[in-house]
């Protein structure tokens, strides 16, 4: 089945400024993907070309098989999108906004629109004018316009953006129900990785315009994964660690070692320290935060 | 003998011709006979302009005339422009004190007409006076005012005009007024066509004279 | 495209300051009322009719006349100089600029809509709303003149490079009057589209408005030093005052055709510039 997103050699170059180069991306149909990456590293241009708002330099980007660009309204047909804070016509209510934005280019009815404002609980403020809503309820708006009449794939551009703890776990909880229930393509850029981390199936860690890394949330943190050792003689651990194939230690504090395994198993890695005659008193495993390999990879990038 | 015979011919071929001649003053006494039944009419008046300067279309008004020389204009449409000029009422006024001398006999719109030379009224013109009904169907005047008159019989008695063709050649009036005065500086309108129709007389049905009044502005 | 010239026609009503263009035509109407009320213009026109080989009877001004002032007199010519395409260009330089400003335009385009569609939507309904202002004048002229003076023939002066004196009558002034808005329509809606285009170069709805005003002034002075006279006839801005034509008699249709041709020629050349630089833009806002 043809990726929902396919993103191929996408470039964008604002002058001498290069935005984006050369990003290669996919998403699959059902995925809940998360977009990572520093301030400046083209994520909005990269989310911006996925819907046709900006021209890519190189490349071409594609929504259901379609070329952004050149068939936009095709593309988009199926997508709802919210990119960065989203703006609404403040002298109008809500439910006109609603009304007026999504009926440009498609057709829905009021029972859609109410459904839609239901969900992110605007129904009771829908008739009030978009001027007297807070950030919050602007990104509930936001977020009731990207998912009315049932879109197979949604654009979020920091979704939780304004939103107090209560209203974050909210949007976290609707965007999982939305992609269990509905079957929904969920794409969405965060600077929050921790929410990332419970939403996203998953990621790509793009920095300087590029995807640095891709995979899936599970797999990434396992090849993150650690283990504190603490072994005596501390020497004697190291040593014995070092000549273990697949086993590197990435720390070492008072007798306690956090020894990376690329392959074997930690009984593996106790058994070889036991016949060795090192005494193993504990064999932790740590799996590594997205925080932890998020900054680990930009680290590297530097 | 032979000499007596040739001028017995010869007074008897003059006489006739001598006899025939109408007098200038005699034609515009018989104009103002003719008029002179009429003692006051009310009539519709339509006036269509068509000149460089100015285009006037259809502007309906209505004519009040009473003897001697009363003339009033009401608008049918809020305004009306009257044509300067002795359109109303005794068609004689512009002829006043003018001496008329008969040039000729012919024939001008179909009817056959005394021609006549008028010098001294308002500017000197030739007019052509329709023999049997004593009423001036033409006028070119020295101003640059040529005029077309038609008429009907109104009430069975009184020939009244129901169109006056004006052909107003300003160029002319303005050299010839320059040329009497240099400083003078009228205005130049342009060569311009003024058609009046009038419909719907009401002859000597009486009319008050407050309506000749002027009215004050508000 | 009848939908989103709804919208656009419902969003442009809703903002306070599409009202400034006719909220001042009406201003000007009550002006003109009051000047032709109390100013005497019996004896003006009686004085102006001084040696004309015409004399006046009775006042000429009427519903008529009021709407005729405001549209086609030398207070018409000024109110299409400086007053009407001033108003058009707020509501023109606004309608595009004022989205990419509020941040909607971007909410619009991530839908799936047509960008050629959306744009000609925006200038449909500025063309539409150009449309409104001369007739709103007209229409609002005639009333007050009606609710004053009543109603009759109009009585009417020429173009500087026409002078005449005419009348017409009322029907013929009605259908005159209407063919005067058109014209005047005509003049508004070019001007409006340099507003649109300017708004969608800068994306600056008050330095569309400013722009737009500095090319009508430019153009009309341009248009007025003799050295320009080959290039006068096709400058958008000698074109303004066809509406005035519409008062002449024998009405000069080879000019209107002329004037309209040339205006007709820069509003479509300048929508579809400020199309083509829509349909490539990059949205960062």
């Amino acid at each position: 089945m043809e990726p929902i997103i396919a993103a191929s050699n996408l470039t964008k170059r604002f002058r001498r400024v290069l935005a984006v180069d050369g990003l290669d991306l996919t998403v699959e149909r059902g995925e809940v993907f998360g977009f990572l990456g520093p301030n400046g590293a083209g994520k909005s241009t990269t989310l911006r070309m996925m819907v046709g708002l900006i021209k890519p330099s190189r490349g071409k980007i594609q929504l259901f098989g379609r070329d952004v660009w050149r068939e936009h309204c095709q593309a988009l047909r199926k997508v709802g999108a919210m990119i960065e804070s989203p703006a609404f016509y403040k002298y109008l209510s809500g439910r006109d906004n609603l009304r007026i934005f999504y009926n440009t280019g498609a057709n829905c009815t009021v029972r859609q629109i109410d459904e839609a404002l239901d969900t992110v609980g605007l129904l009771k403020r829908a008739n009030d004018k978009v001027k007297s809503y807070s950030q919050g309820m602007r990104q509930r708006l936001g977020i009731a316009l990207a998912i009315i009449g049932s879109p197979e794939l949604v654009l979020l551009d920091e979704p939780t953006n304004g939103l107090d703890p209560q209203g974050m776990k909210e949007v976290r909880d609707l965007i999982i129900s939305l992609s269990r229930d509905r079957n929904l393509t969920v794409f969405l850029s965060s600077h929050l990785l921790h929410e990332v981390e419970q939403i996203c199936t998953r990621i790509a860690v793009v920095n300087k315009g590029r995807v640095i890394e891709t995979g899936s949330v599970s797999d990434l943190l396992k090849r993150s994964e650690t283990y504190d050792v603490h072994a005596h003689p501390s020497e004697a651990a190291a040593e014995a660690i070092r000549g273990i194939p697949g086993a590197s230690i990435d720390a070492t504090l008072d007798g306690m070692f956090k020894v990376k395994l690329a392959s074997g198993t930690p009984a593996e890695l106790n058994k070889c320290l036991v016949d060795k005659g090192i005494a193993v008193s504990a064999l932790i495993p740590r799996v590594a935060s997205l925080e932890e390999l998020y900054l680990r990879l930009m680290d590297e990038q530097c | 003998m032979k000499r007596l015979l040739l001028v017995v011919v010869g007074v008897l071929l003059i006489a006739p011709a001598i006899a025939g001649t109408p007098k200038g003053d005699q034609i515009l006494a018989a104009m103002r006979k003719q008029f002179s039944a009429v003692n006051d009419y009310r009539a519709d008046l339509s006036l269509t302009v068509k000149g460089s300067k100015v285009s006037i279309n259809n502007m309906q008004m209505t004519v009040y005339y009473k003897k001697p020389n009363k003339i009033h204009v009401d608008a049918k449409q809020g305004v009306a422009m009257v044509p300067s000029g002795n359109y109303f009422g005794d068609p004689l006024g512009q002829m006043a004190n003018a001496k008329a001398a008969y040039l000729r006999t012919e024939e001008k719109v179909g009817r056959p007409c005394y021609v006549l030379k008028l010098i001294g009224g308002q500017a000197p013109m030739t007019a052509w006076v329709d023999k049997e009904r004593s009423v001036v169907v033409a006028m070119d005047g020295e101003d640059g005012l040529k005029t077309a008159w038609r008429y009907a019989r109104i009430d069975g008695k009184y020939y009244l005009p129901t169109e006056i063709r004006a052909d107003i050649r300003p160029a002319l009036a303005a050299g010839r007024r320059r040329h009497a005065d240099p400083d003078d500086q009228g205005p130049d309108i342009g060569p311009t066509k003024a058609t009046l129709k009038f419909s719907n007389y009401k002859v000597n049905k009486g009319i008050d004279d407050t309506i000749f009044q002027e009215k004050k502005r508000k | 495209m009848l939908r989103q010239i709804r919208f656009e026609l419902y969003k442009m009503y809703r903002k306070p300051r599409t009202y400034l263009g006719y909220g001042c035509c009406l201003f000007i109407n009550i002006c003109v009322m009051l000047g032709l009320r109390y100013g005497h213009m019996e004896q003006i026109s009686t004085d102006a009719m001084h040696g004309s080989s015409f004399g006046l009877v009775g006042s000429p001004v009427n519903a008529e006349f009021m709407a005729w002032m405001v549209t086609g007199s030398t207070i018409g010519s000024m109110i299409m100089l400086m007053g009407l395409p001033f108003y058009v260009c707020i509501v023109s330089g606004e309608i595009f600029a004022g989205e990419v400003a509020e941040g909607t335009l971007r909410t619009v385009l991530v839908r799936p809509v047509n960008r050629a569609s959306f744009f000609t939507a925006k200038f449909i309904s500025t063309v539409l709303y150009a449309a409104t202002l001369p007739l709103f004048l007209c229409v609002t002229a005639f009333l007050i003149g009606l609710v004053f003076f009543g109603h009759g023939g109009l009585m009417a002066t020429g173009t500087l490079e026409h002078p005449v004196l005419a009348w017409y009558p009322e029907s013929a002034a009605l259908w005159r009057l209407g063919l005067s808005c058109l014209l005047i329509w005509a003049g508004a809606t070019t001007v409006g589209m340099v507003a649109l285009l300017i708004s969608g170069w800068l994306n600056n709805s008050l330095g569309a408005l400013g722009a737009a005003t500095m090319v009508l002034f430019a153009m009309s002075v341009i248009g007025a030093i003799p050295w320009f006279k080959p290039i006068s006839p096709y400058l958008f801005s000698t074109h303004l005052y066809i509406g005035q034509k519409a008062f002449l008699d024998p009405i000069p249709w080879a000019e209107i055709w002329s004037g309209l041709r040339c205006l007709g020629v820069y509003s479509l050349g300048l929508f579809l510039v400020a199309l083509a630089i829509f349909r490539r833009k990059d949205v960062l806002a």
